[in-house]
């Protein structure tokens, strides 16, 4: 049978449709429209996002890499990695020697490396700006950057010049003079030269050496989740010195995923709601209309054909309009947001075809969805069913009679007579609220996580940066006793808590000591403690450490947080201490009891015992590390026990907290000083103020999202509100004739649009509140107790009660009350 | 003196049409007395359903008096006016015009609850057992047919005990066998429960059920009669 040529005149009714149909075609437009700006935001901004980070991470670690494996692997290791699929690249490189000096500099900066090809080519290439000859082959060529040049006083060297230069490896020290093979420059670190394998073979080094290997991983997947995370930590069976570090990118991939996923599916589905409720309700208010187009002989397939043109034509419209404002504001505000969110540097946004193609799919999938439906309803009504049609779906033959308030009954009938169209209102309407919920709760918990900036919650804590310096005869009494004192005579200040830091000297004994020295050795060193034992014995001042003196709330504070409590007396009085755990792997079990004996510097002969009576991971009261323990005693043994002991640090609480007076003061205090430059603050006002100004940032582009899916929400409200509206002028004249006041109509409309409210809330407090709190805990790493921002989610529940009570009475006064009770009967007759 | 439930003083209703004013009433003089069977006959746009409206308190009139048991409706406010109508009169529409998601039952109080009144289930009771319809007191209207929907329209149109009911066309959407069956007990509930009755009709035959027939031509009142028997129903 030869096809009839009707393709024309179905493109001709479909034009006149959506010509006549303006009003609902717009909605229509306008929600493919938001869909499509929305999901195109949505994948750009995630697109851009991801890679920004990737390329950061590349930027920050000088190669491209998810993954690394610090303090040596073994053979077995890389095996191991290379047999697993999801592992594409493995890279390595090693320590190959120290350089010492060069006849130009002794005191130089420049690590030598060696790095495998793959590392080379495929990892680090993509870190480099420029790369200028070849990598070394001879054990006499290096692969050199200008810093390194620079920083052995030969910035003027190029290519096939030579580099005199002394360096040490595992064998001894040695000077040669190195041929340059190449040349680079690029991210990471800069003052780095590169050796042959030749080199390094003969360096003594090994892959496995803690100084010396480090492999990375790049995986194939950009998702990883935490489980996949820990499962290959477990399996790769790491060693004490070995830790596995993945980049940010990858560790938080799966949230952001996920984030990204949601996002879109919660728009996807805001608008498969609109565009069904229209479409469904302009087919059911044109049943008439496509029962006389069967009746002059269109067929089934005909009025579907139409309807999916007119829809091509809402789709061609709402997606090119769409992706042009999309695109435009990608490139405006997209670098913002993604700074926003946490990246740093020029962000280059490029249109990326995939991300098109992607909102392609997805919106076009929705109008698809979305239209099929009510295409098949209508294409299915028959000419008899179309004559007899009247816009009613209660397929009830009786109910009871009800009891209670008649205007709740009716209120809570009408949202019983069309389920579906009430579900997909309801929710559509618990989908923007619950984005909302999601997003502020998100937010919001930003700022509990962040605000307690310091150990103690202190106000302002100041640090004099000259203790952070290696030789203690540096230290310069900044936060002295005059210092201290104007703080105390302050009546803005509340509280002072100094502490007090000074070089100590731990003797090797057989118990405690030695113990302790194995177990450092071990975790940190790349040799054995043997090698060093006898230095230690000979020369303690060598292997030098810290005490930190404290006050007495700051040891109540601290007490609090240990497995077992400290005795407050014993450690007041300067018989008890608590030590620093420094990673290693004691208990406090293994080191409670025990006892430390120690002298300050230049001082040996006053040795102090003392009592461990507990250990802390607190490292807020650890200014400098050493490699015998940092121990923590009372202020009260330092004063005794220490001629002039310097303060590294003072937290101060004010009276009232943020009070920015108190905090100019003692700043004040601090440029009176000499040495203002040499401190530092950590302020509480200053965290919260960037808090802030994150949270503001951050809650823009929430409301950017929140405003699209609530608008797509209230779209899809005001149109069910309005053809029903349309569909019940009879059912509210009739009331009106037999004695329903205007007022009494209000009153019902009211509770219609309060049950709305009623049962949007109600799925936003279980299904909504559900997946908050899943997402909230997929972030939070900081363990912080969920709260929900009641101030917010009260405002935008009156918000929602205003728009859902407030549409059906403005519909009411502009389509019924349009028409006087008289005029509405006559068109009833 | 016989009490008047309805009383008109050369009522006017005009509607603008463009430039052409349409004359729907045009001094319109007319009483209906208390427990009163009245059929108001005319043509197409005589103006009769107007007339119905103004009673009724759906219209308001241009010029002129209306007063309904002793009130000017001229007077009442909207709010008035709906308590108005919920309280006095009770209507009977061509096309039932009863709410389809409320039961037989609910469509029958719906006057009474909208006035937050007390229901007086003996007298529902009695009236559902009048015209049929206990079975049938929780179907919704859609599985009803005309005539039991028609039933269902007495039955709320009396249910208030209002002071005066007004018919418009209640046979329009009938055939000949049910509209005599439900004129029938229109009438026979009239007359049990002592209503005043406006009937309007274009039929005259149905017209000769009321007591009296007043007639309406281009807005103005051309004529009334007795109807036969009309003198002894009217004693009653």
């Amino acid at each position: 049978m030869l096809k009839n040529n009707n393709d024309e005149m179905i493109t001709r009714m479909a034009k006149r449709s959506f010509v006549r149909n303006k009003r609902k075609n717009l909605v229509l437009i306008l929600a493919v429209f938001l869909s499509t700006f929305m999901v195109f935001s949505v994948f750009t901004v995630g697109v851009t996002y991801l890679n920004m980070l990737n390329r950061q991470n590349i930027r920050n670690n000088g190669a491209k890499f998810d993954a690394v494996l610090m303090g040596g692997y073994t053979q077995e290791q890389k095996k191991f990695c290379e047999e697993q699929e999801n592992i594409s690249v493995i890279g390595s490189e090693a320590r190959a020697a120290y350089a010492e000096r060069t006849d130009r500099d002794d005191t130089l900066n420049v690590a030598i490396r060696w790095s495998d090809d793959i590392y080379w080519n495929r990892m680090k290439s993509e870190a480099m700006e420029w790369v200028k000859g070849s990598y070394p082959q001879e054990e006499n060529e290096i692969m050199v950057t200008k810093a390194a040049l620079k920083d052995c006083g030969y910035e003027n060297l190029g290519i096939g010049d030579e580099l005199p230069l002394t360096y040490r490896n595992h064998m001894g020290e040695y000077t040669k003079t190195f041929t340059i093979t190449g040349m680079w420059e690029g991210y990471g670190v800069q003052k780095a030269i590169y050796v042959s394998e030749d080199f390094y073979q003969q360096s003594g080094y090994r892959l496995e050496d803690t100084n010396s290997g480090i492999l990375y991983l790049d995986f194939k997947s950009m998702l990883m989740t935490k489980a996949q995370q820990s499962n290959l930590e477990q399996k790769l069976d790491l060693g004490k010195q070995q830790r596995l570090f993945f980049n940010s990118d990858i560790e938080m991939s799966v949230p952001i995923f996920l984030g990204i996923i949601g996002l879109v599916f919660v728009t996807c589905f805001s608008a498969y709601l609109l565009i069904y409720n229209i479409l469904q309700m302009s087919v059911t208010a044109n049943v008439r209309y496509f029962g006389l187009l069967q009746t002059i002989g269109m067929t089934e397939n005909q009025i579907r054909k139409m309807l999916k043109r007119q829809m091509s034509f809402v789709g061609a419209i709402g997606v090119i309009s769409g992706t042009m404002v999309g695109c435009f504001t990608s490139f405006v505000l997209l670098p913002k947001i993604v700074k926003i969110l946490g990246i740093k540097g020029d962000v280059q946004v490029t249109f990326q075809p995939i991300v098109f193609l992607m909102t392609l799919f997805v919106v076009i999938l929705t109008l698809v969805f979305g239209s099929r439906r009510p295409a098949k309803y209508a294409a299915s009504i028959t000419p008899i069913e179309a004559l007899g049609f009247r816009t009613t779906s209660n397929t009830k033959a009786s109910h009871k009679t009800g009891h209670g308030n008649l205007l709740w009954r009716m209120a809570v009938e009408q949202l019983k007579k069309d389920k579906k169209k009430t579900v997909v209102v309801l929710l559509s309407l618990a989908a923007s609220l619950s984005v909302f919920l999601c997003l502020v709760t998100l937010i919001e918990s930003q700022g509990a996580r962040t605000i307690i900036s310091n150990y103690m919650d202190e106000d302002l804590v100041v640090v004099n940066d000259t203790t952070r310096k290696e030789d203690e005869s540096d230290w310069l009494p900044i936060l002295d006793e005059d210092f201290m004192k104007k703080l105390d005579r302050n009546s803005k200040i509340k509280e002072t808590h100094p502490m007090t830091d000074t070089a100590i000297i731990v003797p090797w004994e057989a118990d405690f000591s030695d113990m302790w020295m194995q177990e450092f050795y071990t975790t940190w060193m790349d040799h054995d403690y043997a090698q060093d034992i006898e230095e230690y014995k000979a020369h303690p001042d060598k292997f030098h450490s810290f005490m930190t003196g404290i006050d007495e709330q700051q040891f109540e504070y601290l007490n609090a947080t240990l497995e077992t409590p400290v005795d407050k007396q014993d450690f007041l009085n300067g018989d008890a201490c608590i030590i620093y755990r420094n990673s290693l792997s004691f208990t406090a079990d293994d080191v409670s009891g025990k006892e430390i004996h120690f002298s300050i510097m230049n001082q040996t002969s006053d040795l102090q015992t003392m009592k461990i009576a507990g250990m802390t991971d607190a490292n807020y009261y650890v200014n400098m590390l050493g490699i015998a323990p940092t121990i923590i005693v009372s202020d009260q043994f330092v004063q005794k026990y220490v001629k002039n002991p310097i303060v590294f640090q003072t937290g101060i609480i004010y009276e009232e907290e943020y009070d920015e007076t108190a905090e100019g003061e003692v700043k004040q205090y601090v440029e009176e000083t000499t040495h203002a430059k040499d401190v530092s603050y950590d302020s509480k006002i200053e965290s919260m103020k960037g808090v802030k100004k994150a949270q503001g940032n951050m809650m823009g582009v929430g409301i950017g999202i929140i405003a699209i899916l609530t608008l797509i929400g209230i779209m899809n409200y005001i149109n069910t509100v309005y053809g029903n509206m349309q569909s019940r002028q009879m059912e509210i004249s009739i009331m009106e004739s037999v004695g329903m006041s205007e007022k009494q109509v209000k009153e019902m409309l009211m509770k219609e649009g309060l049950l709305f409210t009623l049962g949007s809330f109600a799925i936003t407090a279980t299904v909504g509140l559900g997946i908050t709190y899943a997402c909230y805990q997929a972030v939070n790493y900081m363990d912080v107790a969920f709260a929900i921002p009641w101030e917010m989610v009260i405002i935008a529940v009156v918000v929602l009660v205003v728009i859902c009570v407030e549409i059906p009475l403005i519909t009411y006064q502009n389509s019924v009350k349009r028409h006087s009770i008289v005029e509405r009967i006559r068109c009833m007759d | 003196m016989e009490k008047q439930i309805v009383r008109t003083k050369n009522l006017k209703k005009y509607y603008q049409m463009g430039e052409n004013t349409v004359k729907a009433l045009d001094g319109v003089d007319f009483q209906v007395k208390d427990g009163e069977f009245v059929a108001i006959i005319g043509k197409s746009g005589s103006g009769k359903s107007t007339l119905l409206h103004m009673i009724g308190g759906l219209d308001l009139p241009t010029e002129g008096e209306v007063y309904v048991d002793e009130r000017n409706l001229a007077k009442l406010n909207k709010e008035q006016l709906a308590i108005f109508r919920r309280r006095t009169v009770g209507f009977i529409f061509q096309s039932y015009n009863l709410v389809q998601d409320l039961n037989v039952y609910e469509n029958i109080i719906l006057p009474i609850e909208l006035d937050g009144g007390h229901i007086d289930a003996p007298f529902i009771g009695d009236i559902l057992d009048l015209l049929q319809l206990q079975e049938k007191k929780d179907a919704l209207p859609n599985t009803l047919s005309g005539g039991q929907q028609q039933r269902v329209a007495i039955a709320r149109a009396i249910a208030s005990k209002p002071a005066i009911i007004l018919a418009d066309e209640p046979t329009g959407n009938l055939d000949t066998a049910t509209s005599h069956d439900v004129l029938g007990l229109l009438k026979t509930v009239a007359k049990q429960f002592e209503q005043t009755i406006v009937l309007i009709t274009h039929d005259q035959d149905i017209a000769q059920l009321a007591d009296r027939i007043v007639r309406i031509e281009d807005g103005r009142v051309v004529g009334g009669s007795l109807t036969e028997g009309s003198e002894s129903y009217a004693e009653k």
